[in-house]
């Protein structure tokens, strides 16, 4: 009787499982059902009509009077308080586009796990910007976005082509059909990195700035010599398998060797990759060299970037990369701690916004040279993003008209700089932007409202946005400059080209090689570069260059 | 009693031990509560060692309570999600183990590995995502006391103590004309003290913590609990900035603001732990727990 | 008992119609027993239909009709790949540890604990060791690495004192995972104990005023009294351990390892995580994900048969 039970009881057991194993074969996993039930808890602004455009309507020109709801995965800073339902721009754009935008707001940090959940789970947003290098493609090859290769030409859309050069569109193809809008924005493309030096400390030691590879590192001799507290080079890493902008922490000296890790490069159609280049190992014993001596931070592989910036505040650090937009922070907080330290100020004194004063405590440099007078510096793609089309919308057409609408100089004034006379003023035909409109504590301008500029926008910004240059006060536009016009920026030759298995394995690849060239610069083995340039290759690299180079025929024939 | 020496040398050892691993235990969080009172420019100076604050700034308190922050709302739903969760919870797992333990249910075996099963395969993220997607509950207000409302682990270790019960018990109860509910409610509940604050404290403490859950399923920053919150604001000044550009964002916090977050997410909960103590302090049970 | 003596003499009843009136003597039971049922089925096993995800290749974006069927391919592959293998291998050894660790150090705290009479040292202790479950393994790991730091970190200025030579420990691989036991056991010992010190705290007091009468001291009385009567407790949170053999702490992992210690601190959760969520293989990721599931099934299983060899208990 126990037995015949218990038989019974497994059997039964059984069931169940393949039973809702097999739900999968009977129902799509991704229901639709409840498409419109996921963000609008922030109601309709006052100025646009209330209705919600649940109707799809069959003729543009009946829809063209009602605003289109644009389900939109907005980026935003929680920490600051924001109320879209108050947003005076927000409103003025949706007047201007007859759109109704729903925000969902996620944190910067969510953005990409948030839009891959909804990715997964078929609930695109109407818009959505993507990263291109990995997970537009991959979305885009699923299906996710509206092929738009047939809706762009002079006639509908010539704004979007004014924006884009067909050039570049044909860059943003995959397999061969364009599936988004690429998108830039803020200064527009190009390198981004400065070498940032103490200007104090190098000229206690005499020196000035160093323009080659040799001349920096007898820099760093010298301050570790003249004061043995100082780390000459900090680094920090990021956390396994994200991006790995840590790279960027020994860029130039990477550099001025003719490489530049994680890139791949093409020469007469033949592809490579720098992490099998002979002269990245030249690199990396050099490194190695340095980091024997005493001149890289010993702790650059378990650090964050925020502990990089405790070492530099506190006068710790003499020189690293840095991203050009904290050039200015980091000064003024140089200048706080040696006022603090010298009893000029309070030990929680701050001081006011240095932004248009000269830089006091920092030098920008840009690329070392190697000694063949040449470097290489690692620039973003063109575009780094796409503003993509669900294919699930109600009507793509409509969509991409809004865009193309949003595209007119006045309006990228509004979706860029919000409204003139409000947020900017044109002074001699000068951007200024009123830095004085909203109150920082609250967000909110006098009126109560928010000011959402730059935040519901489509505008790609290849080159830059409009004014954009101008409007930058003075430390940030310096720093700009001395990064973006590095001579020596390189792109990375497999930006735009079909290669599957460089998807399904570059994140491997790059894991072990940080893991590799990090033991080796630590005062690993070198001969850990050659079995790891071995392993590159057999466990994918080559099939990602023969891939990228079958690519890269199939579009140069076209 | 009169201790013998051995004895005195035994306890004595055991003060100094136990002390000493407790201090070890709570440096870290010494640590955290030091630095949320330290200025920065005292932190960056002495390069993060800080043991004893030398100056007070309580600016990053002000940063993350100022006027209108979110964390005031979150606060609310966390302590409303937490309560109305552990009461769920507890009498779900309550109920569910009660039943198991008694040993001569029909099918017993087959419920234990449909309870089992679940803890150690599970359907995955994006599957669980959709499925709660599917039953209409995303965002809503009771999403999140809901999809932690029963752990089978819990459900084992009550129905353990529960099988220590003695059956005569039950029984007379049962002879007095006394229903399942009324027996578990009235004998077994109150001799079961202690597993119930235990495990009470174990769901409270899920529920309280909990972020990932909530990142996932809830839209609405004014459902938003305070954990999630909190480790939003904070988890951004571990990106660096190359990231934030794409928000406009101001320079983030520092790491005076990721410890004055924990602290005011942790400080109710410890301060409530004292009171649920005595519970454990109990000890009715007459008969031992099954060995 | 005047039921069981109806049962035997009404011999008209078919074994079908015994077995209801069985299930329906114990209606009640079941009746509360299904909230928690039904909360399983809806949570637990309706996302279940996931798992076929591994054995497609599972296109998110068209759900589950345009994905296509590839059986063991996405098992393959991982069993190919040697980053998968030395997870696996890591896997095993760090929850090993840290069983064994886990499994002695809340009983010795509870042990301890419970022997100290004064009562607020033992409150003020109780709750000290319970405050790091409060913090996230994000700061914990930052702290940490703060205290490990080759330079400033306390640790080393201990070493030092004491006439040693300080190291970078966060990045020795021979250290690695002696960190990740012992960080891990400091946060969550305290959490543990107090299952423990429930139990104890429902032994019978008469047991040990029998035992002191014997003249047993305290340390026999521990070891002969409290032990065996918490003894079931111990069991079953074992076994359950053993379940979780295949999760040696994703979040931990996480925030400690760095590209030194890659090796042997890859773990099959930081593995899965990479795949599943940074290259967005759902399939892969899946797979992975049912291996885990599999083995640690078959465990829980088998620890339970053994246990209820030796003491004749078990979870079922």
């Amino acid at each position: 009787m126990a037995n015949k039970s218990r038989n019974w009881g497994y059997g039964a057991f059984a069931a169940l499982l393949i039973g809702t194993m097999s739900l999968a074969g009977c129902g799509d996993g991704n229901g639709n059902a409840g498409s419109s039930s996921s963000s609008p808890e922030v109601s309709a602004s006052a100025s646009a009509p209330a209705s919600a455009s649940s109707s799809a309507s069959p003729s543009a020109s009946a829809a063209e009077s009602q605003p289109y709801e644009l389900k939109w995965l907005k980026a935003q800073d929680i920490s600051l308080p924001y109320d879209p339902s108050k947003d005076a721009v927000k409103q003025a754009i949706e007047k201007k586009l007859n759109i109704k935008i729903v925000p969902e707001m996620v944190d910067v940090q969510q953005y990409k796990t948030k839009l891959n959940l909804k990715m997964s789970s078929s609930d695109i947003p109407d818009v959505a910007r993507i990263d291109f290098a990995d997970d537009f493609q991959k979305y885009a090859q699923q299906g996710a976005f509206v092929d738009l290769t047939d809706l762009l030409n002079e006639k509908d859309t010539p704004n979007i082509l004014k924006e884009v050069s067909p050039e570049v569109f044909e860059q943003a193809k995959v397999n061969g059909r364009i599936y988004g809008i690429p998108y830039q924005g803020g200064p527009g493309a190009g390198y981004r990195w400065n070498l940032v030096l103490r200007k104090d400390y190098m000229e206690q030691v005499g020196a000035s700035a160093p323009k080659t590879l040799d001349e920096y590192y007898n820099l760093l001799k010298k301050i570790k010599q003249e004061k043995p507290d100082v780390i000459p080079l900090g680094g920090y890493t990021a956390q396994i398998g994200q991006v790995k902008y840590a790279n960027n922490s020994f860029d130039n000296i990477f550099g001025a060797f003719g490489v530049t890790p994680g890139f791949f490069t093409e020469k007469d159609g033949k592809f490579s990759n720098y992490d099998i280049d002979p002269k990245m190992r030249e690199a990396l014993l050099f490194l190695q060299k340095m980091y024997k001596e005493g001149l890289i931070d010993k702790e650059f592989a378990t650090i964050k970037e925020e502990q990089l910036r405790a070492k530099l505040y506190s006068g710790k650090l003499f020189s690293w990369m840095g991203w050009w937009s904290t050039a200015n922070d980091y000064d003024t907080q140089v200048e706080t701690n040696e006022l603090i330290k010298g009893g000029k100020l309070a030990a929680d004194g701050k001081l006011p916004n240095q932004a248009e004063q000269p830089f006091k405590y920092l030098t920008l440099l840009g690329s070392l040279v190697g000694p063949d007078g040449k470097a290489v510096a690692p620039m973003g793609a063109p575009f780094s993003q796409m503003n993509a089309i669900s294919a699930k919308t109600k009507d793509p057409k409509r969509v991409l008209s809004i865009i193309e609408d949003s595209l007119s100089p006045e309006n990228q004034m509004l979706t860029v700089w919000g409204i003139e006379g409000e947020d900017y003023n044109l002074v001699d035909g000068k951007l200024k932007t009123v830095t004085d409109l909203i109150d920082p504590q609250t967000q909110q301008d006098k009126n109560g409202n928010f000011r959402g500029t730059q935040s519901y926008l489509f505008a790609p910004g290849l080159n830059g946005w409009p004014h954009y240059l101008e409007s930058l006060p003075l430390r940030f536009s310096q720093a700009l400059d001395v990064a973006i016009n590095n001579p020596y920026q390189i792109t990375d030759a497999s930006n735009y080209l079909d290669s599957p298995t460089k998807i399904a394995k570059l994140v491997e690849l790059n894991t072990m090689r940080d893991s590799v060239f990090t033991q080796i610069i630590m005062g690993g083995d070198i001969k850990k570069f050659d079995d790891f340039v071995e392993k590159w290759k057999s466990q994918g690299g080559n099939q990602i260059l023969s891939e990228l180079e079958e690519s890269f025929k199939k579009k140069a024939g076209k | 009693m009169k201790l013998t020496r051995g004895e005195t040398a035994f306890v004595a050892t055991n003060y100094v031990v136990l002390t000493l691993v407790t201090i070890v235990i709570v440096i870290p969080f010494w640590y955290v509560l030091t630095v949320s009172v330290t200025p920065y420019s005292t932190f960056s100076a002495k390069d993060g060692l800080v043991l004893f604050p030398s100056s007070f700034s309580f600016d990053y308190y002000a940063y993350l309570l100022k006027k209108g922050s979110l964390i005031y709302n979150a606060y609310g739903v966390t302590i409303r999600n937490t309560l109305g969760g552990v009461l769920l919870a507890l009498l779900l797992t309550a109920m569910s183990a009660y039943a198991l333990a008694e040993k001569r249910l029909p099918g017993r075996k087959l419920l234990m590995l449909v309870f089992v099963f679940t803890m150690l395969f599970k359907g995955g993220l994006i599957p669980t995502y959709i499925t709660v997607k599917q039953l209409g509950l995303l965002n809503t207000d009771y999403v999140l006391i809901l999809i932690m409302a029963y752990s089978a682990f819990n459900m084992i270790i009550m129905k353990s103590f529960f099988e220590g019960i003695p059956d005569s018990l039950k029984e007379s109860a049962a002879i007095d004309g006394a229903s399942e509910m009324r027996i578990l409610r009235s004998v077994v509940l109150p001799m079961s003290m202690p597993v119930l604050a235990s495990i009470g404290l174990l769901y409270m403490v899920t529920y309280w913590n909990d972020f990932f859950n909530a990142l996932l399923y809830v839209t609405d920053w004014h459902k938003a609990p305070v954990q999630l919150v909190l480790r939003t604001i904070i988890a951004s000044s571990s990106l660096p900035p190359e990231l934030l550009e794409a928000a406009g964002r101001t320079p983030p916090p520092t790491i005076g603001i990721q410890m004055a977050a924990i602290v005011i997410v942790a400080l109710p909960m410890m301060v409530l732990y004292p009171f649920i103590q005595k519970y454990f302090e109990q000890g009715m049970l007459i008969g031992s727990v099954k060995g | 008992m005047e039921l069981v003596t109806a049962r035997v003499s009404d011999t008209r009843e078919t074994p079908l119609k015994r077995q209801t009136r069985r299930i329906w003597r114990y209606k009640w039971l079941y009746a509360m027993l299904l909230p928690a049922l039904a909360w399983v089925l809806l949570f637990d096993y309706l996302p279940l239909y996931g798992i076929s995800i591994a054995f497609m290749d599972y296109n998110a974006i068209q759900g589950f009709s345009g994905s296509e069927w590839a059986g063991l391919k996405h098992f393959r592959e991982l069993f190919e790949s040697e980053m998968f293998r030395n997870a696996f291998k890591n896997t095993l050894i760090i929850s090993l540890y840290k069983m064994i660790s886990g499994f002695i150090c809340p009983i010795l705290l509870a042990l301890s604990l419970n022997e100290i009479r004064a009562r607020w040292f033992k409150k003020t202790l109780q709750t000290a060791v319970y405050l790091p479950r409060f913090v996230s393994w994000v700061v914990y790991g930052g702290i940490i690495a703060l205290l490990l730091s080759p330079e400033t970190g306390i640790v080393n200025k201990i070493v030092e004192l004491f006439g040693g030579k300080p190291a970078y420990l966060l990045v020795e691989p021979s250290y690695f995972r002696t960190i990740l036991v012992a960080t891990d056991a400091m946060k969550e010992m305290g959490w543990a104990a107090i299952i423990y010190m429930a139990a104890i705290a429902g032994l019978n007091p008469e047991v040990y005023e029998a035992a002191v009468m014997d003249g047993a001291t305290r340390f026999r009385r521990i070891v002969h009294v409290t032990l065996p009567g918490i003894s079931g407790t111990i069991i079953v949170i074992f076994i359950l351990r053993v379940g979780y053999l295949m999760s040696a702490g994703l979040d931990q992992v996480i925030n400690l390892y760095n590209p030194m210690v890659f090796e042997v601190g890859d773990i099959l959760d930081t593995y899965i995580y990479r795949v599943g969520i940074e290259q967005f293989s759902l399939s892969l990721a899946a797979a992975a994900d049912v291996i885990k599931g599999i083995i640690g099934l078959a465990m829980v299983l088998a620890a339970n048969q053994i246990a209820k060899r030796i003491n004749d208990s078990g979870i079922f």
